[in-house]
C-alpha cells in the first residue's frame, strides 16, 4: 500500500511517499530545499510562511520522485496535531480535499506518534514492546510502546522542551542558531564534571521532565560570574555547556532507563531533533547496555519533521481503518490524562 | 503601573492566578505582553494564570517558543499563548492565523510580543520581568485603555 505522507505542523513542509510503512520512495522537506536555495542556509522564521506556496509543488515533486503518479496512491496522511493551528490548516485542508476528490482514505497524524513510527522506517527496528522518547525543540514525551500503534504517554515536560533548553542556553552563551550542534560542539572542549548544574527529576516515579530550572541555573551562573561572560575565557564556557549537556543527558537517560525497567522493555528508541546529538545517543546506549537494554535512534534525515514518519503511521491508521472525515479539524495541544501514565 | 518582586516560581504564578481567576469570574476577553530576558519567568507566570483559568491540569501549559502558538480551553473562554520569538517579519503573523485566533471569549497572553506591537496591536496590560541585583524576579504591571486599568486596579498584588 502506498500513502502520501504531508506534514506542516510547525516550520516544515513536508511530503514523502512511503510503502507499507516503511519502503521510503521520497521523503522531501522544504525548508531544506528552496528556502536553503534563496536564503543560503536553512530560515526557520520563513519557512513558517512556506507552507501554503510550498504544498503543491512539493507534492508534485515528492511523486516524482517516487516515480508513481496520484493514480499510484492507495492512501493520504496528514498531521493533525499536535501543531500551530494556522500551519496544520494548510496540509490537514490539502489532504482532506486531495482525499475527497480521489475517493482515498484519509489518516489524520498525531505529530509526536508519527515521530515514534520513524524508527520503525529503520533496517532493525526497536522490537515492541519498547520505550520511546521523543525529543526536539518543541516536545519531550515519553511513551510505553506495546505493540503497533500502542501508545502510552508516561510523561512529559512541565515547561520547556530539551531541545528549546538547547537553544536557549546557547543564546544566553552567546552561540549560534540552532543551539543544540553549537552546545554539543563547545562541550567536547569541555569537562562535563566542572560546574554541576541541577538536575530536575520531578521524584522517583515521576516520568515527567522540567528544564526551565536547569535554564535559570545557567542563566544565574552566567549572572553571577561575569567573568564567564562570551569572548572571555573559551574554556571556562566550554565547561558551562559541556555541564549543562550532562545535566539534560543524565535527565533523560535516568528516565528512560528507569521507564524501560518499569515496563520491562528490552529495547529503548529515540526520535525528534535532539536525536541527533550523538553525544546524548552514546551516553545513553552506554548507560543503557548496563541493563542489558539496546538503543534506537533514526538516521539525521528522519531525527528532525519530516513527512515519511507521517506516511509510516498513516499507513498503519488506514490499515485499522482510523480514518478521517471532511468534519475533521486540526488541534493545537494534547491533553495529558493521569491515567495514561499508569 | 504595580511592581512586585518575586524569589521563587510560587511567588510569580500566585498574582497570575489571582489575575486569572479574576478574567474567569468577569469573563474577560483580554490580552496581555510579557516581556523580559530568557528564564525571567514569563512561561512560570502563564501557568500560574493558567490555573485562575481553572484549564484542566492534564494540559501542560509549556513553553511556546517553537509551537509558536499554543491553545488551551478554560471554560467558555480559551487561553491563547503565544511566544513570537522566532518570527521575523510582521506578514508571518497573518500565516500563522493570529487575528483568528485573538478576539472574543479568548485571553491572549503574549511572550516576545514587539513584533506584534509594531503593527499597532494594543495589549490591555504589559508585563514585565526582568533580574535584580540578587537575581530575584521584578515584575512590573503597566496597563493601557480603560480595560487594562480596570483589571490592574481589580488586582490585589
Amino acid at each position: 500500500m502506498r500513502i502520501l505522507g504531508i506534514e506542516s505542523s510547525c516550520d516544515e513542509t513536508a511530503v514523502a511517499v512511503v510503502e507499507d510503512g516503511v519502503r521510503i520512495r521520497s521523503s522531501i522537506v522544504a525548508s531544506q530545499v528552496s528556502t536553503h536555495a534563496i536564503y543560503g542556509g536553512v530560515v526557520p522564521e520563513l519557512a513558517s510562511r512556506m507552507h501554503l506556496e510550498a504544498i503543491d509543488p512539493l507534492v508534485d515533486q515528492a511523486l516524482m520522485q517516487a516515480d508513481v503518479g496520484l493514480n499510484d496512491i492507495d492512501g493520504i496522511a496528514a498531521t493533525q496535531g499536535p501543531g500551530l493551528i494556522g500551519a496544520l490548516l494548510v496540509g490537514f485542508s490539502y489532504a482532506k480535499a486531495l482525499a475527497w476528490a480521489r475517493h482515498l482514505p484519509l489518516a489524520g497524524v498525531n505529530h509526536l506518534e508519527a515521530h515514534i513510527c520513524s524508527l520503525q522506517l529503520l533496517d532493525n527496528p526497536p522490537g515492541f514492546p519498547f520505550i520511546c522518547l521523543v525529543v526536539s525543540g518543541g516536545h519531550t514525551n515519553i511513551y510505553h510502546v506495546k505493540e503497533p500503534g500502542a501508545f502510552t504517554l508516561m510523561g512529559q515536560t512541565r515547561d520547556d522542551a530539551a531541545g528549546e533548553a538547547f537553544d536557549k542556553v546557547a543564546k544566553m552563551m552567546g552561540l549560534s542558531y540552532p543551539g543544540g550542534p553549537a552546545i554539543e560542539a563547545l562541550a567536547q572542549k569541555g569537562n562535563p564534571e566542572k560546574i554541576k548544574f541541577p538536575r530536575s527529576m520531578l521524584g522517583k516515579d515521576s516520568f515527567d521532565f522540567s528544564f526551565s530550572g536547569l535554564k535559570s541555573a545557567v542563566a544565574r551562573h552566567l549572572h553571577e560570574t561575569p567573568e564567564m561572560s562570551p569572548d572571555i575565557d573559551d574554556d571556562r564556557l566550554a565547561h558551562v555547556a559541556a555541564g549543562f549537556q550532562m545535566a539534560v543527558i543524565d535527565v533523560l537517560s535516568t528516565k528512560l532507563i528507569a521507564a524501560a525497567k518499569k515496563k520491562k522493555c528490552a529495547d529503548i528508541g529515540i526520535a525528534g531533533g535532539v536525536s541527533a546529538n550523538r553525544t546524548f545517543v552514546d551516553i545513553l546506549s552506554e548507560r543503557a547496555e548496563q541493563h542489558k537494554i539496546n538503543v534506537f535512534s533514526p538516521p539525521l534525515s528522519l531525527c528532525g519533521d519530516n513527512a515519511a514518519m507521517i506516511a509510516a503511521r498513516g499507513w498503519e491508521m488506514i490499515r485499522n481503518n482510523q480514518v478521517c472525515g471532511l468534519a475533521d479539524d486540526v488541534y493545537s495541544r494534547i491533553k495529558f490524562t493521569v491515567d495514561d501514565a499508569n | 503601573m504595580k511592581e512586585i518582586i518575586s524569589q521563587s516560581p510560587e511567588q510569580t504564578q500566585e498574582p497570575a492566578r489571582r489575575l486569572g481567576h479574576y478574567i474567569r469570574e468577569q469573563h474577560l476577553s483580554c490580552a496581555m505582553a510579557l516581556t523580559g530576558d530568557l528564564g525571567c519567568g514569563k512561561t512560570c507566570f502563564v501557568q500560574g494564570l493558567a490555573g485562575g483559568l481553572e484549564i484542566e491540569e492534564g494540559y501542560y501549559i509549556t513553553s511556546p517558543t517553537f509551537t509558536i502558538m499554543n491553545e488551551y480551553p478554560a471554560g467558555k473562554m480559551r487561553l491563547c499563548h503565544l511566544d513570537l520569538y522566532r518570527l521575523s517579519d510582521p506578514d508571518e503573523l497573518e500565516y500563522i492565523g493570529i487575528e483568528d485566533q485573538m478576539g472574543q471569549n479568548s485571553v491572549t497572553v503574549v511572550e516576545w510580543p514587539d513584533l506584534l506591537i509594531e503593527t499597532g496591536f494594543i495589549f490591555d496590560l504589559y508585563i514585565h520581568f526582568e533580574f535584580d541585583a540578587d537575581f530575584n524576579r521584578k515584575i512590573t504591571f503597566s496597563p493601557s485603555g480603560q480595560a487594562g486599568t480596570n483589571l490592574l486596579s481589580n488586582l490585589s498584588l
